[in-house]
């Protein structure tokens, strides 16, 4: 290659000085152009931090919008679209800051080549670089750049590749033909490519034919992944000058002739060539060699816009008059029209655009019915009118140089400040429209949707409408504790199982009184007899005895504490059940009694202090046979007592005698017995007819306990203060809920403020300009 | 009616162990005591009956003696016993025969006769007897309506005391009664075993409280309000009454067990112990003998009545009432009437008073100053001394009678 570069004498640089505008001062020119472009790049920056933070605002608008929110399908649907349109509208400002950004951070003056395939574009850059056909790659008949390159002047002789990565590779060159060719779904991994069946060109399905061009380029695409899948790295690849070839160009007729499947430059992006340009005076340029429009390539031309868009200063159309059609065709025209998307914010083409018409190799007739054609069509007969039209022969880089570089330089020394100016004034002119319109949309957007005002609102009705329920719940289920308790005191009237439970410390008792008192017959009629002989029926003896069965009775009715205490049981159980349900959180792990203990705390710590005593007092209940039913049948134990007095003789009656014998023993043993008997039994009987006695305390002790929960004045109140403590522990779905809202809407407000802020100095600035 | 005599047939309805036999025994030996001193006493009117008295009377002072009582101590009937007592003026075989027959109260129950032939053999005469009774007796078994507490022990009170089945009867007696409404119909429920509650306790200190009366008779009427009534709606005319008897009087209810029980599902099982030194102290049997005797004079006013309106009505009417089923004591009365309205000639009047006579004393009863009339013709005829006592023992007798239908109920009684 340096041989090359070497044969181009630098006298041809310098014989063009010799006839137009001094170099040094087309260089002065670009130099301060540069430091002019230099010189907007902070603002272009301060632009697009802004804006990308707006970006990221909506981002997280638009996020959050989307976490459910139990609105109406619809209007989320609506608000999705308009924020999908203010994203949009913000990433193209951002697209068009970031295109001016490049423009003004460059330190070179790029210059593209564009038109159809075939007419010397690269053979153009071979003249102006000094590179040869390894470096950029020309050939007759079929089109042969496949890459893009740039070629910029250096010091240093390299290449930098850089190389697709998979992703990019399905998304930028297989993509494009599934959609061209409407293929259902798309390979998402190198693999799924591999194996992907494509249908083949189908001769039955006059339909499809047209698309067999595009089909037969994918299948060789797909064929010959071998020869560049392991290439498909996204890194970049620096390298010398030598062997470039493969890497930016199709193959040669021949090549696929011999049906090769090598097609390296599939995986290749861009490529980067450094090189000593011949006219190394110019040091800040750059070229661009694309491929030629018109081939048959899906995405080609999209792919041609953007690689002009953001990197190049100027293009230069090439046209070249072919034996068949020395005329400014359709697809010159296609061209020109393609680089009106290239041009941006610049306002006039022919400042963008230089038609470059080259003649070399071909028929002058041609070149003149081309030129004349050009003059008619593009520039209204005027010679200049709309576009710079230049004419070179490509291949003689001497001629390129004078007739092309050094006219085309001068020229844009001079539109390229314009461009400029166009350029800055149009971005930040979008961009303030675009913040003008945001700053409209966003809040409106914003405004269909719950304030926070409006959330505390619902949070309050909410609060009220579940502490309502609540007390609702906890009177109903007492309610039922109630009814039972009442059915269990009224109307059944008995349960059997105190009923039994008294039967069964009566028969305790009787059996006691049988087995002598628990002494043994045998044992307390031995005591009996060795005391009575004297004493007679009055005896100590006796006097004890009685006094001993009364206490012993007594006791043993008391043990039925047992079931009550297990009665009162059931009824806390039952009680904290009915709180269960509604607000289980509040009772603790615990049950019964201490659940209700656990609640009357929870009671007091929020401020209940009606609920609070209603529950104490209810706890503090009491249900046992020494408070409730000794009374009743204590009478039936005075029999046992020497305390009652004889009508007759006014002293202290003797209940029980008997003759001072042995048959006098077992009679006063079976005297005693009965009395026992007959004293268990009538104090079983008015135990038994108190049956509902029990559930009677019970009921009045929970009615009382409903009556000062739910009728007292301060019921409702108190119970809103319980649900207002408790709501995020009784009811945290709700209140989660609502509060998330009243969140996202806080935050919504904030990002929208945070965008309109970021926007808001641009969107005044846009007023200024307008 | 046996031997074609006329005797006061009295119906007994209650299951087994209420205490009928013990009721029968009570009326037995009580009723001589209430008519001590009147001339008049109660016999056994046959050996069997006899016999059955002293066997139950010996079988009680055993069981007395024993120290405690259990109800179960006396054997409960196997068949049908016709007791037959007396009030014996002092003439052999004279007097008001009472006629009752004691059965197993286990017959009372419909399933127990259709299992076996042989009950339900027995028992068509039996009811036959019952349906044509004019008093019918209603032994009320007290502790079971007096102790029941529990849900599972009132249950079971309306079984125990086969209160569907003594309803029965009840109705269908009262049908027949309401047939011939002109013939007395009375029926007297006898709360038995009822000591405990009807009398003072001997613990002092219980005497304010013990006396139950009236919470016994408060729950009898709870209880047998169907019984009631079903007679009261069968046979407006039917008088009830309540009449406690105390068939033993000596013991004194210590405590209840209520042991399960494969038809009722609990039994009541009353515990008894012995006191005012086991001397047994029947009550109430004076009543019930106040009660016969004033069916007994009140159905003698209702045929005068019917005289007077024979009389107007010409024979004719007198011949109808004969053709009617006025059961037993208006078929008597309808004798005594032809006594009065001088049908009867003194020769007949003679015969009538032979001891073999076929409508025996009871046909006197009715004769008002019969008595009177046979004295008044004492020295102008020629009736023999014999006859002219039989006359005044009749008398005597009537006159017992009159006086014991005069005499007051014990406040324990209560017409329903
Ligand atoms: N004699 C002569 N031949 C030329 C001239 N310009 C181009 N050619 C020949 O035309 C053919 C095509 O030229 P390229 O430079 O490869 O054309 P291209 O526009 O780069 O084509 P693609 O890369 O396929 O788009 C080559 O064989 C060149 O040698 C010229 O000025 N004079
Ligand atoms: N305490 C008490 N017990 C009585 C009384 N009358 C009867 N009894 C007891 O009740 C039990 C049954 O009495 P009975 O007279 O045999 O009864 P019953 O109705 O003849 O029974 P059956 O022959 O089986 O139909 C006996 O043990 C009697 O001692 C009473 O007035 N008081
Ligand atoms: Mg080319
Ligand atoms: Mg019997």
């Amino acid at each position: 290659m340096t041989a090359g570069c070497a044969a181009r004498p630098r006298a041809t640089w310098h014989g063009v000085n010799k006839g137009g505008k001094s170099v040094g001062e087309i260089s002065d020119r670009i130099e301060a152009l540069v430091a002019t472009r230099h010189g907007r790049l902070a603002e272009v920056d301060t632009e697009i931090g802004a804006w990308s933070e707006a970006e990221a605002g909506l981002a997280r608008i638009a996020k959050s919008l989307e976490a459910p929110t139990g609105r109406a399908e619809g209007a989320a649907a609506e608000e999705a679209a308009v924020l999908a349109g203010l994203r949009s509208e913000v990433a193209a400002t951002l697209e068009d800051l970031r295109a001016a950004r490049c423009r003004f951070v460059r330190p070179t003056i790029n210059i593209g080549v564009s038109g159809k395939a075939r007419v010397g574009k690269s053979t153009l850059l071979q003249s102006v670089s000094g590179l040869s056909d390894d470096q950029i790659p020309t050939g007759p008949h079929v089109p042969v750049t496949a890459v893009r390159s740039r070629i910029m002047q250096s010091d240093r002789r390299r290449v930098l590749l850089r190389m697709h990565s998979p992703e990019s590779f399905l998304a930028d060159v297989v993509a494009p033909y599934h959609q061209d060719l409407g293929l259902e779904g798309m390979p998402r991994t190198v693999e799924e490519f591999r194996h992907w069946t494509y249908p083949r060109p189908d001769p039955d399905d006059p339909s499809q034919h047209s698309d067999n061009a595009l089909l037969v380029n994918l299948r060789s695409i797909q064929a010959s992944l071998d020869s560049y899948a392991d290439l498909l790295t996204g890194s970049q690849i620096e390298r010398g000058l030598e062997g470039l070839r493969p890497f930016v160009a199709y193959p040669t007729r021949e090549e696929v002739s011999a049906g090769t499947t090598h097609r390296p430059h599939l995986a290749v992006r861009e490529a980067i060539i450094e090189s000593p340009f011949p006219h190394g005076d110019v040091s800040r340029l750059v070229v661009v060699d694309l491929p030629g429009l018109g081939e048959v390539a899906s995405g080609a031309e999209e792919r041609h816009v953007r690689d002009l868009r953001h990197d190049v200063d100027a293009v230069l159309l090439v046209v070249r008059p072919s034996t068949t059609a020395a005329y400014y065709t359709n697809a010159d025209d296609r061209a020109l029209k393609l680089l009106d998307k290239a041009r941006g914010h610049v306002r006039t083409p022919g400042h963008y655009v230089h038609f470059v018409i080259n003649h070399g190799g071909e028929s002058t007739g041609g070149i003149e019915a081309l030129r004349n054609d050009l003059r008619t069509r593009v520039n209204a007969s005027t010679d200049g009118g709309f576009y710079q039209v230049l004419e070179t022969n490509a291949i003689d880089p001497a001629v390129v140089n004078e007739t092309l570089l050094i006219p085309l330089l001068e020229s844009l020394s001079r539109t390229l400040p314009e461009m400029d100016d166009e350029v800055y004034s149009g971005v930040m002119a979008r961009a303030a429209d675009a913040a003008r319109r945001i700053s409209e949309a966003l809040p409106q957007l914003l405004a269909g949707r719950a304030g926070a005002d409006e959330l505390a609102h619902l949070e309050q009705e909410l609060l009220q409408q579940r502490a309502a329920e609540l007390r609702w719940k906890v009177d109903q289920r007492l309610r039922a504790v109630v009814e039972e308790l009442w059915r269990a005191a009224h109307r059944d009237g008995v349960d059997e199982r105190y009923t039994n439970a008294v039967e069964a410390v009566f028969d305790e008792v009787r059996a006691w009184a049988e087995d002598g008192f628990g002494k043994g017959t045998a044992r307390w009629q031995e005591e009996a007899r060795l005391i009575m002989p004297t004493e007679r029926a009055a005896s100590p003896f006796l006097v004890e005895e009685m006094h001993r069965v009364r206490v012993e009775v007594t006791r043993r009715f008391r043990s039925l504490d047992d079931f009550f205490n297990e009665q009162l049981a059931r009824t806390w159980e039952d009680i904290a059940e009915a709180f269960r349900e509604p607000c289980a959180p509040l009772l603790g792990k615990a049950t019964g009694k201490q659940a209700l203990h656990h609640l009357e705390g929870r009671l007091r710590a929020s401020s209940c202090p009606v609920l609070a005593d209603a529950v104490r007092d209810l706890l503090q209940t009491r249900l046992d046979y020494r408070t409730h039913l000794h009374p009743r049948v204590r009478e039936e134990l005075d029999g046992f007592s020497f305390e009652g007095v004889d009508p007759d003789t006014g002293r202290p009656r003797v209940a029980l005698l008997a003759p001072a014998d042995e048959a006098g023993v077992e009679l006063l043993e079976q005297q005693l017995r009965e009395r026992t008997h007959k004293a268990a039994f009538e104090t079983m009987v008015a135990l038994q007819r108190e049956a509902v006695l029990p559930a009677l305390v019970l009921y009045a002790a929970v009615k009382q306990f409903e009556d000062e929960l739910i009728l007292s004045a301060d019921s409702r109140r108190e119970f809103l203060r319980l649900a207002r403590n408790h709501r995020d522990l009784l009811w945290p779905d709700d209140f989660g809920q609502l509060e998330a809202s009243a969140k996202r809407a806080h935050d919504l407000a904030e990002l929208a403020h945070g965008v309109g802020e970021a926007l808001a100095r641009h969107a005044a600035r846009g007023d200024e300009g307008a | 009616m046996s031997g074609g005599r006329v005797a006061f047939d009295i119906g007994l309805v209650g299951p087994s162990g209420v205490g009928k036999t013990s009721l029968i025994s009570a009326v037995f030996l009580a009723g001589q005591d209430v008519l001590a001193g009147s001339g008049v006493t109660v016999v056994a009117d046959d050996e069997p009956t006899a016999g059955l008295m002293a066997y139950h009377a010996d079988a009680l002072a055993g069981v007395v003696q024993r120290g405690q009582f259990v109800s179960e101590s006396l054997s409960a009937s196997k068949e049908v016993v016709d007791f037959r007592l007396r009030m014996d003026p002092g003439l052999p075989d004279g007097g008001i025969a009472l006629h009752i027959k004691d059965y197993p109260g286990g017959w009372l129950d419909p399933k127990a006769r259709q299992d076996s032939a042989g009950i339900k053999k027995s028992w068509e005469p039996l009811q036959d007897f019952m349906l044509r009774s004019s008093v019918l007796l209603v032994p009320v078994d007290s502790p079971s309506i007096m102790e029941a507490v529990t849900p599972r022990q009132s249950r079971a009170v309306p079984m125990l005391l086969r209160l569907h089945d003594t309803m029965q009867v009840l109705r269908l007696w009262a049908r027949g009664r309401a047939a011939a409404p002109e013939s007395p119909a009375l029926v007297i429920f006898v709360p038995v075993k009822c000591e405990t509650y009807v009398r003072p306790a001997h613990d002092h200190h219980r005497a304010r409280r013990s006396d139950r009366s009236v919470e016994l008779y408060e729950q009898f009427r709870t209880t047998y309000a169907g019984c009631m009534k079903a007679v009261r709606t069968e046979a407006p005319h039917a008088h009830m009454l309540y009449l406690p008897i105390d068939t033993l009087g000596c013991v004194d209810r210590v405590y209840v067990t209520w042991p399960p029980d494969p038809d009722t599902g609990v039994r009541c099982e009353p515990h008894f112990r012995i006191v005012n030194d086991g001397k047994r102290d029947i009550r109430g049997v004076d009543d019930l003998l106040i009660a016969l005797c004033r069916i007994l004079t009140e159905a003698r006013r209702k045929a005068e009545q019917d005289h007077e309106r024979t009389l107007t009505e010409q024979h004719r009417a007198s011949q109808s009432y004969a053709n009617r089923d006025r059961g037993l004591v208006g078929n008597f009365f309808r004798a005594a009437d032809n006594v009065i309205a001088g049908r009867i000639g003194r020769s007949e009047l003679i015969r009538l008073t032979e001891p073999d006579a076929p409508l025996s004393l009871l046909r006197w009863l009715r004769i008002a100053g019969l008595g009177q009339w046979a004295r008044e013709q004492q020295t102008s005829d020629r009736i023999g001394q014999e006859r002219l006592r039989a006359l005044e023992a009749l008398h005597n007798l009537q006159a017992v009678v009159d006086d014991l239908a005069k005499q007051d109920y014990s406040d324990r009684v209560r017409r329903l």
